[in-house]
């Protein structure tokens, strides 16, 4: 594989301009509280940017386009619940949280309880929460640099984290203010203008490529699916899939268990997987709706005069209920839906990495101004993935080979300019995607290992270790957290190469659905909340979560057996029952405890809620 | 309005949250409603969901473009009316009920350490 040169200079270019902001920026942050939290001077504006910077994750710039191109309609949700999670944090959250003066969701679990461990159960999963979000960037990071570089996936992972880490010990927060909010408007850039020039030179619009995408692969009068010309070399990872489109034929480098399920007909919608072993350099035959599934990673060569396979039928991808919710059975894909929008919606008040944000606002009005530019800035960004998605369908059928539909955006500009006969226009435009996926991961992976350090310096270290400790060593202890939390990251970044980019972010939002949205939704509105109630909520909430995801990895990974179509949509999107029931372990839990709600709640609660022009304000980090 | 509460009653207090929270669950509830309905209709009218326009199916048109602007309004009808309120809220308590510690309006961008 060759080095592409002209996008790998935006990366680079991308990278060198990262660090220099945020380098430049140090030289503006003098005091410890600048460091972590950017002064309170930072403008609604800068502020939105920011956080929308700090959001738009790897999920959002290459995962919602490669999973449209993969699944279709089902997944504009994802795009919607994204934005949506806002108005929620908006409507119930942002202004309390804010008039409240805590820093972290720590502080505020310690705060309105006055408990101790209250904290140190917050922060366990906001390192819980925090570690699942930064895999996904992390994989990122690893394929894009892959495809640049002709590198292997581990470099990418290791020079982002690298460079990543370095920008925030030496910049901080601060730092990273200014870095994120530029980096807000290099991705709505970068996910914008080259799709408006894809649509123009190829002469399709967004409604032309929906429409051509859905007739594609249809059963009757569709558009065929296009045939391979030449012989095709790729990697599967092990659980790979090729589903033949037509008849056709498939080479293995070497010997290879691999699972084949027959084609569906109407006696037999179902068809059982038989276990077959494939040959090293052997032609393995296959007919037209047949499924192999390889059981260990493995290179293998796709015969020309096969179709692409693994191309959805038009009419599956265009409608709803198609493949991504129909996983479990179409009877189930009504749950699937609703119970992936509770988690969208509710897990974007649980992701400790934004809410620290909101403490960058000088007041709780403020707060809700920010709040506010922010899902205008989020519903310009979200509408274009789809349509990366859409035109990638019908131009790039090769991504669909070996599970490659991530990469839609870093590849879809050099294969459509490259047909037009203007290849350099295209590796132009592919770089300009690739410095937006970069600045994804970058601003993202910075959030998360802010956060992370935070909560191990001003939380673990600062409150709970050495309470004492003075400014200088805490800063040492966040810088130390923040290269030993890189190190784990890029560890954690190795392991998760096969898994889905989106998968896992949807995971760490129904974690965070389930444990701090209940605690911040109700520990801001209902005063008679205790702690015992807060506890067990959390507790019920997050064990509910975790081992859903977990059981569904290990379901994924073939180690546990797989269960039936109703817990295993129970399973891979819990949200559906675990957020009623931290809030309803909320609820009941207090009721049964009301001797224990604090003496001091109603001064609580009007710090919460009262305007500061009443001078209530008491911030939780003070001189 | 003559009559002023105490900044640190029950009733004050009771007032502040009752009107900020019917507005924000009222919001949310139009919200909640129109997220809601999409899966259903897609489910029970897909004749009127998949219809198509413009190369869409109007159900794409809804969740790929039309929702936002209802976000946007929402949010935007809530921060107006939110902040309308929380005036209206400063000027119904008796000012001599207010803290009077002298750092009450330390300007925002002041320095502030970590700890105590």
């Amino acid at each position: 594989m060759n080095v592409e040169i002209i996008p790998l200079l935006f990366v680079v270019g991308i990278v060198i301009a990262t660090t220099v902001v945020g380098i430049w920026a140090t030289r503006l942050s003098r005091t410890t509280s600048d460091f972590y939290v950017a002064g309170r001077g930072v403008n609604a504006f800068w502020n939105s940017s920011a956080i929308s910077g700090e959001y738009l994750s790897a999920a959002s710039f290459m995962g919602i386009a490669g999973m449209v191109m993969k699944f279709g309609y089902d997944v504009l949700w994802y795009a919607v619940g994204y934005a949506a999670g806002y108005v929620f944090l908006l409507l119930f959250i942002a202004g309390p949280l804010r008039r409240f003066g805590a820093y972290t969701i720590p502080d505020f679990a310690e705060g309105r309880f006055d408990s101790k461990n209250m904290r140190k159960l917050a922060v366990t999963f906001a390192l819980c929460i925090s570690f699942f979000y930064m895999m996904p960037q992390m994989k990122g990071a690893g394929i894009t640099l892959a495809q640049l570089l002709g590198s292997p996936y581990w470099v990418g992972v290791v020079v982002v984290g690298v460079v990543i880490a370095l920008n925030v010990i030496l910049g901080g927060m601060k730092g990273i203010t200014l870095v994120q909010a530029f980096q807000y408007w290099v991705k709505q850039f970068a996910i914008m203008v080259p799709i408006f020039i894809l649509f123009a030179v190829s002469g399709a619009g967004y409604g032309a490529n929906v429409s051509d995408a859905g007739k594609l692969n249809r059963a009757e009068g569709g558009t065929p699916v296009p045939i391979v010309k030449e012989d095709v070399t790729k990697n599967w990872p092990a659980a790979g899939e090729v589903k033949f489109t037509s008849d056709g034929s498939i080479v293995p480098a070497k010997d290879v268990t691999a699972k084949l399920t027959p084609a569906p007909t109407e006696a037999d919608p179902k068809p059982k997987a038989t276990i077959v072993q494939l040959k090293g350099g052997m032609e393995f035959a296959a007919s037209k709706g047949e499924k192999l599934v390889f059981v260990q990673g493995v290179e293998a060569t796709l015969k020309a005069g096969t179709t692409f396979p693994n191309v959805a039928a038009g009419d599956k991808w265009l409608r709803p209920f198609g493949p991504f919710t129909s996983k479990y059975g179409d009877d189930y894909s009504l749950l699937y839906t609703y119970s992936l929008v509770i988690a969208l919606l509710c897990g974007t008040a649980g992701l400790p990495h934004i809410l620290v944000r909101f403490y960058t606002n000088p007041d709780g009005r403020e707060a809700k101004k920010t709040t506010l530019m922010v899902i205008c800035f989020l519903s310009l960004f979200y509408i274009f993935p789809a349509m990366w998605g859409s035109m990638g369908r019908n131009f790039i059928p090769s991504l669909y080979i070996n599970g490659g539909t991530d990469l839609v955006t870093i590849r879809l500009p050099e294969q459509i300019m490259a047909a037009v006969g203007q290849p350099i226009v295209g590796q132009i435009l592919t770089g300009i995607t690739s410095a937006g996926a970069f600045a994804a991961f970058m601003t993202t992976f910075s959030g998360l290992l802010v956060s992370v350090s935070g909560g191990f310096a001003h939380d673990i270290y600062g409150r709970m270790l050495r309470p004492n400790a003075s400014p200088e060593a805490r800063l040492l202890a966040f810088k130390i957290a923040a290269g030993f939390s890189a190190g784990i990251a890029i560890c954690l970044g190795l392991l998760v190469e096969n898994f889905d980019i989106n998968m896992l972010v949807g995971w760490a939002f129904a974690i965070g659905a389930s444990t701090y949205f209940p605690l911040l939704l109700l520990g801001a509105w209902y005063r008679n909340l205790t702690k015992a109630g807060a506890v067990a909520g959390m507790l019920g909430g997050g064990a509910g979560a975790v081992g859903s995801v977990v059981f569904s990895m290990l379901v994924d990974k073939g180690i546990a057996a797989a269960p039936t179509p109703l817990l295993g949509t129970l399973t891979s999107q819990p949200a559906i029952w675990t957020v009623p029931l931290a809030l309803g372990l909320m609820f009941f839990v207090s009721m049964a405890t009301k001797s224990m709600v604090p003496a001091d709640a109603r001064l609580k609660m009007l710090k919460l809620h009262a305007p500061e022009q009443l001078g209530l304000k008491a911030d939780y980090i003070q001189d | 309005m003559s009559y002023k509460m105490d900044l640190h009653s029950d009733e004050f207090l009771r007032m502040l949250m009752r009107r900020q929270f019917s507005l924000s669950a009222s919001i949310a509830s139009v919200f909640i409603v129109i997220i809601a309905a999409v899966p259903l209709m897609n489910r029970f009218l897909p004749d009127v969901m998949n219809a198509e326009f413009m190369g869409f199916t109007f159900t794409w048109l809804f969740l790929g473009f039309l929702i936002f602007p209802i976000l946007i309004g929402l949010a935007f009808l809530f921060v107006r009316r939110s902040n309308e309120f929380e005036d209206e809220a400063i000027g119904m308590v008796d000012p001599a009920t207010m803290p009077k510690h002298d750092d009450a309006d330390t300007p925002a961008g002041a320095p502030a350490g970590l700890g105590h």
